[in-house]
C-alpha cells in the first residue's frame, strides 16, 4: 500500500517539472500547423493543400503569383513574352540556378517537366487541366540553356499564369519516369534527402503523423535589398493537429507561432494578445465562395429515359424570378452575425474581392428584403391559394423542395439551415439534409438527382482556371452540367465570354469580359452567394515580415519571414 | 498447447477474411468513392479523375476488386492507399505501433492502480477508503472520454507545463536523450490518464468483487485458521484464484481500448490509428480501412489469444484443447 501511495504521488511531482527545455540552437526556426499529414512530396500528383502547402515551398516554377495582389511576378523566369497572338510563349530562365545537390537548372530540366511529367498521358497530373486550351496541350522547345518556348495552337492569354507550376529536376526523376513509376516516387516514405528542390527550403524530415521538417536550401537563388541570402529562416516546421480546438490551445502556449482562426475564435483569443505576445490580423474576406444552388437540370437519365429532376420543380428553378426571390429572401446580415460571430462579408458575385484584378464590385446586389421577396413570388404566380402557408405554382403544384449540404462543415451546416429558415419565411415549403460530401458528390456528378445544394468552391485570381465550372459542356457547371449545346441564351452568353477571353491578350480587354460575366452571373443567379468569412490570422510577436493575405495565406514570402532578436 | 493455439490462429484467419469481405462491401455500397473530392475541384480535369479510377481499378466490379486484393493480399501485399500514394502496410504498421505503444502505458497504469485499490477495497470492505474508491470509481466509469480529455486539455492549458496535444514538442529533436524520454512521457501524460480513468474504475470494481467472492471461501478460512500470515493468505490464496476472471478482461480490454482510444487520439492528435481510421474513412480510402479493419482486428484476436494463454498459466485446472475445455 506504501508502495501504490509512492507511485501516485509520483505523478504530480512529474508534471510539476514542466516541459524539459531545448538546447543549442532552435531560435530560427518557425513552427506552424497542418489539420491532416501531407500525402506525397510529389508536386506533381499532390492535390490536397496539406500536401501543396508542403510541395509549393520546395518547388518552385518560372513564375509566382503575388500573395497580396495576386499579379503574376518573374521567379525562375526573369521575363517572358507572346508572339503570334499569345500562341507562343517565350521565357528566359535566370542564369546559374542550381538544384538543392548543386547541379545545375537548365531550360532541359524545364522540358523534361513539363513534356514527361504535366503533359504526360500516363501520369495523373492534377495541373494537366490548367496547361490545355480547347483540348491542346504546348509544343515544348529549348532554344538555349536559359531560353525556353512553348507553343499553342490557339492563343492562350493567361498562361504565365499557369506557369507557376514547380519545375523538377530532370537528373533525378528521369529514370522514375521511364520505368513507370514516376507517380509513386517521393511519397512520404521517401527518405528525405533523395528529395532534389528548387525552392527556399528543402526537406529535412517527416514523422509520421507528427510533424514535417524543412530546412533552408542553401543553393536557393533569391538575395534581399543588401544582398543577404534569403530564406532567413533555418527551419521551418508543420506541426500536424487535427483538432481546432487543440490547434488553439498549442497556438497560446506558444508551441506555435502563426494560426488562421475563424470569427469563432476572435473573442476568445482577443483578450489575450498581452498575455502570450501575439497580435491578431484581419486581412479581409476569404477568397473561394459559398452558395446555394438550384438543380436546373431538364435532362433526362439515358438509361431509363426518365427526368433527373421532376419537371416541375426543374420549372421553378429555371425561373429567373424564382431564384432572385430566394436571393432577397436570404437574411446575410444575420448569417454574418450568429455563424460568423459578425466577422464576414456578403458576397454578390462569383470572385471574392480577395481574389485580385478581375473582381468585379458592381454586380446586381439583392440585400436583404422579405417583402420585396413575395411581390415577386406573387406577381410571378406563385400564390398561397389554399390558406395554408404554403405557396402554388400557377398548375397549383405546392413548392416544395429540400436543400441539401455536406455534413462536417459546421459553417456551412449552419448556413444553410438559416437559409431554409429564410426561405420558409416567404412560404416555400422548405426541408433540410446533410449528407456524406462523397455522397453528396455523387448527387451532383453523376445521378444529377438533387434539388437545392449548398455547395463551396475554391478559386484563384484568374477566372479561366474556373471553366469547368462555367463553361455549359463543364462537369462542374452543376446547376445543369455538360450540356451539349448552351440550353438558356445567357449560358451561351457566358460560354462566348470564357472562350473569347482566354484568347484575349490585353489584360485590360480580359478584365472587361470576366466583368461582363459576372454581370451576368448577378443578374440571372445560377448560384446565390453567401457571405465568406473574414480571413483572421494569430500572429507570434517574435516574428518579422509576416504579411498574411487572403490569396496567399500567411506563407506566400515564407523565405523572407524572419525571427526578431531578443 | 500448441495445437490449441494454431486451432484459434486458422479462426482467426477465417474471421479476419469475413471482416475484410464486409468491409469491402460497406466501404462500397457507400455513395461516393475516393476521387469525389477530386470532382469538386475546379482546376482538376474529368480525364485526370477518370484516368485515377481506371488506374485504381474503381471501375472494375466490387468482386473483381476483392479478388485481386486478396489475391495481393496472399503475396504478402495489403494494398495501397490512395491518399497516401504508398502502400498501406506501412502505413498501417507506422500508426499501429503508436497506439500500441500508448496502450501498453495505459494498461500499465490501469492494472498497477486499479488491482492494488480493489483489492484495498476489498479488504477494507465498507470503510471509509473503500467507499471513497467506490465513489471515484463510478465517476470515472460514467465520465464520456472525450469530454475528459477536454476537461483535462483545458485544465492543463490553463495550469501550462504540460502539452496538450502531439506526441513529441516541436524542438524534440533538439532534446537531450532523457529529455526527449521526458517529453514524450509529458505528451502521453494526459491521453494515458484519460483513457486510464475509465478503464481503471471497471477493473476495480470487478478486482473488488472477486476478491470479496474468494475471501468468503472456504479455503481462507482454514489457510487463516492454519495460521498462515495474513499477507500470504491474501496476496498467494485469495489473490491468484480471484484474479482468473480479471485475466479474461485482460484481453477484451486489451482490444477495447484500441477502439475507445481512437476518439482520445483524434482529440489529442496523437499519431495513432484513430488518425488513420478517421481519415481513411471519411475519404473513402478503399484499402487503407480494410488495412486498418484487419490490423485492429488482428489486435482483438492476439489479445484474446493473450488472455487464453495467461489463463492457462495462472490456473492449472483449465486444459487446452481437450473437448468440453474452453
Amino acid at each position: 500500500m506504501r508502495r501504490l501511495l509512492l507511485l501516485l504521488a509520483g505523478i504530480p511531482a512529474l508534471s510539476g517539472c514542466g516541459l524539459p527545455e531545448p538546447t543549442g540552437e532552435h531560435r530560427n526556426r518557425l513552427v506552424v500547423s497542418s489539420v491532416s499529414p501531407p500525402r506525397t512530396f510529389n508536386p506533381v500528383v499532390a492535390r490536397e493543400t496539406s500536401s501543396t502547402d508542403i510541395t509549393d515551398r520546395l518547388f518552385i516554377g518560372l513564375t509566382r503569383s503575388d500573395g497580396v495582389t495576386g499579379e503574376v511576378l518573374p521567379y525562375l523566369a526573369t521575363e517572358w513574352e507572346s508572339s503570334d497572338g499569345g500562341r507562343a510563349w517565350e521565357f528566359t530562365l535566370r542564369e546559374e540556378l542550381q538544384w538543392s545537390d548543386g547541379e545545375p537548372l537548365t531550360a532541359e530540366d524545364v522540358k523534361f517537366t513539363y513534356d514527361r511529367l504535366y503533359l504526360n498521358p500516363d501520369i495523373a497530373a492534377s495541373g494537366r487541366d490548367i496547361l490545355t486550351v480547347e483540348g491542346e496541350t504546348p509544343e515544348v522547345t529549348v532554344l538555349s540553356d536559359t531560353r525556353i518556348r512553348f507553343e499553342y495552337s490557339e492563343p492562350y492569354a493567361p498562361f504565365p499564369r499557369a506557369a507557376a507550376l514547380g519545375i523538377l529536376p530532370q537528373h533525378v526523376l528521369e529514370d522514375r519516369v521511364d520505368a513507370g513509376t514516376f507517380e509513386s516516387a517521393w511519397g512520404v516514405g521517401t527518405d528525405p534527402s533523395s528529395i532534389v528542390v528548387n525552392g527556399p527550403f528543402m526537406l529535412a524530415e517527416y514523422r509520421t503523423g507528427q510533424r514535417v521538417v524543412l530546412e533552408r536550401n542553401p543553393h536557393y537563388f533569391e538575395r534581399d535589398e543588401n544582398g543577404e541570402s534569403l530564406p532567413y529562416l533555418d527551419r521551418v516546421q508543420f506541426e500536424i493537429v487535427q483538432n481546432l480546438d487543440v490547434q488553439i490551445q498549442k497556438f497560446r502556449l506558444g508551441e506555435l507561432d502563426v494560426i488562421g482562426v475563424t470569427g469563432q475564435y476572435f473573442p476568445l483569443l482577443s483578450p489575450e494578445r498581452d498575455r502570450f505576445d501575439f497580435r491578431l490580423e484581419r486581412v479581409g474576406p476569404a477568397t473561394g465562395t459559398t452558395f446555394l444552388a438550384f438543380n436546373m437540370n431538364t435532362g433526362e437519365d439515358p438509361e431509363t429515359g426518365r427526368p433527373y429532376l421532376d419537371p416541375v420543380k426543374a420549372a421553378w428553378f429555371n425561373d429567373v424570378e424564382f431564384r432572385r426571390a430566394a436571393s432577397y429572401a436570404i437574411d446575410r446580415e444575420e448569417i454574418i452575425r450568429i455563424v460568423m460571430n459578425g466577422l464576414g462579408h456578403p458576397m454578390w458575385g462569383p470572385l471574392s474581392p480577395s481574389q485580385g484584378p478581375f473582381h468585379y464590385p458592381d454586380v446586381r446586389r439583392y440585400p436583404y428584403d422579405p417583402d420585396r421577396a413575395r411581390q415577386i413570388l406573387d406577381e410571378a404566380g406563385y400564390i398561397d391559394r389554399s390558406g395554408n402557408g404554403i405557396r402554388q405554382d400557377p398548375d397549383g403544384n405546392p413548392i416544395r423542395f429540400v436543400i441539401v449540404t455536406n455534413a462536417g462543415s459546421d459553417t456551412r451546416v449552419r448556413m444553410a439551415q438559416m437559409v431554409r429558415r429564410d426561405l420558409a419565411d416567404i412560404g416555400l415549403d422548405v426541408g433540410f439534409n446533410q449528407i456524406d460530401f462523397n455522397a453528396l458528390v455523387n448527387q451532383l456528378s453523376f445521378t444529377f438527382d438533387w434539388e437545392v445544394v449548398v455547395m463551396g468552391l475554391t478559386g484563384g485570381p484568374d477566372p479561366h482556371f474556373g471553366s469547368n465550372v462555367w463553361l455549359s459542356s463543364g462537369g462542374l457547371h452543376m446547376w445543369h452540367p455538360m450540356q451539349e449545346e448552351p440550353q438558356r441564351p445567357w449560358e451561351a452568353e457566358i460560354d462566348r465570354i470564357f472562350v473569347e477571353a482566354v484568347r484575349e491578350a490585353d489584360d485590360n480587354r480580359r478584365r472587361e469580359l470576366y466583368s461582363e460575366w459576372q454581370e451576368i452571373v448577378g443578374e440571372q443567379l445560377p448560384f446565390i452567394y453567401l457571405p465568406n468569412e473574414e480571413m483572421i490570422f494569430a500572429i507570434r510577436d517574435r516574428l518579422e515580415n509576416v504579411e498574411p493575405a487572403p490569396l496567399g495565406g500567411y506563407m506566400h514570402n515564407l523565405e523572407r519571414i524572419a525571427v526578431r532578436d531578443e | 498447447m500448441l495445437g490449441f493455439v494454431i486451432r484459434r490462429l486458422l479462426v482467426a484467419a477465417l474471421l479476419l477474411l469475413a471482416a475484410s469481405f464486409l468491409t469491402f462491401m460497406m466501404i462500397q455500397l457507400a455513395p461516393g468513392d475516393y476521387l469525389a473530392q477530386l470532382r469538386m475541384n475546379p482546376q482538376i480535369g474529368d480525364d485526370v479523375v477518370e484516368q485515377m479510377a481506371e488506374r485504381y481499378g474503381l471501375n472494375d466490379p466490387v468482386l473483381v476488386q476483392y479478388g485481386r486484393w486478396l489475391g495481393n493480399l496472399a503475396r504478402g501485399d495489403m494494398g495501397f492507399s490512395f491518399v497516401h500514394e504508398r502502400p498501406v502496410a506501412g502505413l498501417v504498421w507506422e500508426h499501429l505501433r503508436n497506439t500500441i505503444f500508448l496502450m501498453t502505458m495505459v494498461i500499465l497504469v490501469t492494472w498497477l492502480m486499479a488491482l492494488p485499490m480493489g483489492i484495498y477495497c476489498a479488504i477494507k470492505q465498507n470503510r471509509l477508503t473503500d467507499r471513497v474508491l467506490s465513489a471515484l470509481a463510478f465517476v470515472g466509469l460514467s465520465i464520456p472520454n472525450f469530454f475528459l480529455c477536454l476537461v483535462v486539455m483545458w485544465l492543463a492549458a490553463e495550469i501550462g507545463g504540460i502539452p496538450v496535444g502531439g506526441m513529441t514538442s516541436a524542438h524534440y529533436e533538439y532534446l537531450s536523450w532523457g529529455g526527449k524520454v521526458v517529453d514524450v512521457a509529458l505528451h502521453m501524460a494526459i491521453p494515458v490518464l484519460v483513457i486510464a480513468t475509465g478503464a481503471m474504475a471497471g477493473l476495480q470494481r470487478v478486482t473488488r468483487g472477486n476478491m470479496l467472492e474468494v475471501l468468503r471461501q472456504q479455503y481462507v478460512t482454514t489457510a487463516r485458521a492454519r495460521g498462515l500470515p495474513e499477507h500470504r493468505v491474501i496476496y498467494v490464496h485469495a489473490l491468484r484464484n480471484a484474479i482468473n476472471p480479471l485475466i479474461t478482461i485482460f484481453g477484451y480490454q486489451f482490444a477495447l481500448l484500441v477502439s475507445g482510444a481512437a476518439l482520445v487520439e483524434i482529440i489529442y492528435s496523437w499519431p495513432g490509428m484513430g488518425q488513420l481510421i478517421l481519415e481513411a474513412v471519411l475519404t473513402q480510402d478503399l484499402y487503407l480501412v480494410v488495412g486498418v479493419v484487419l490490423g485492429s482486428g488482428l489486435m482483438l484476436i492476439l489479445g484474446n489469444l493473450l488472455a487464453d494463454i495467461l489463463l492457462g498459466v495462472n490456473d492449472p485446472r483449465i486444459k487446452f484443447g481437450e473437448r468440453g475445455a474452453s
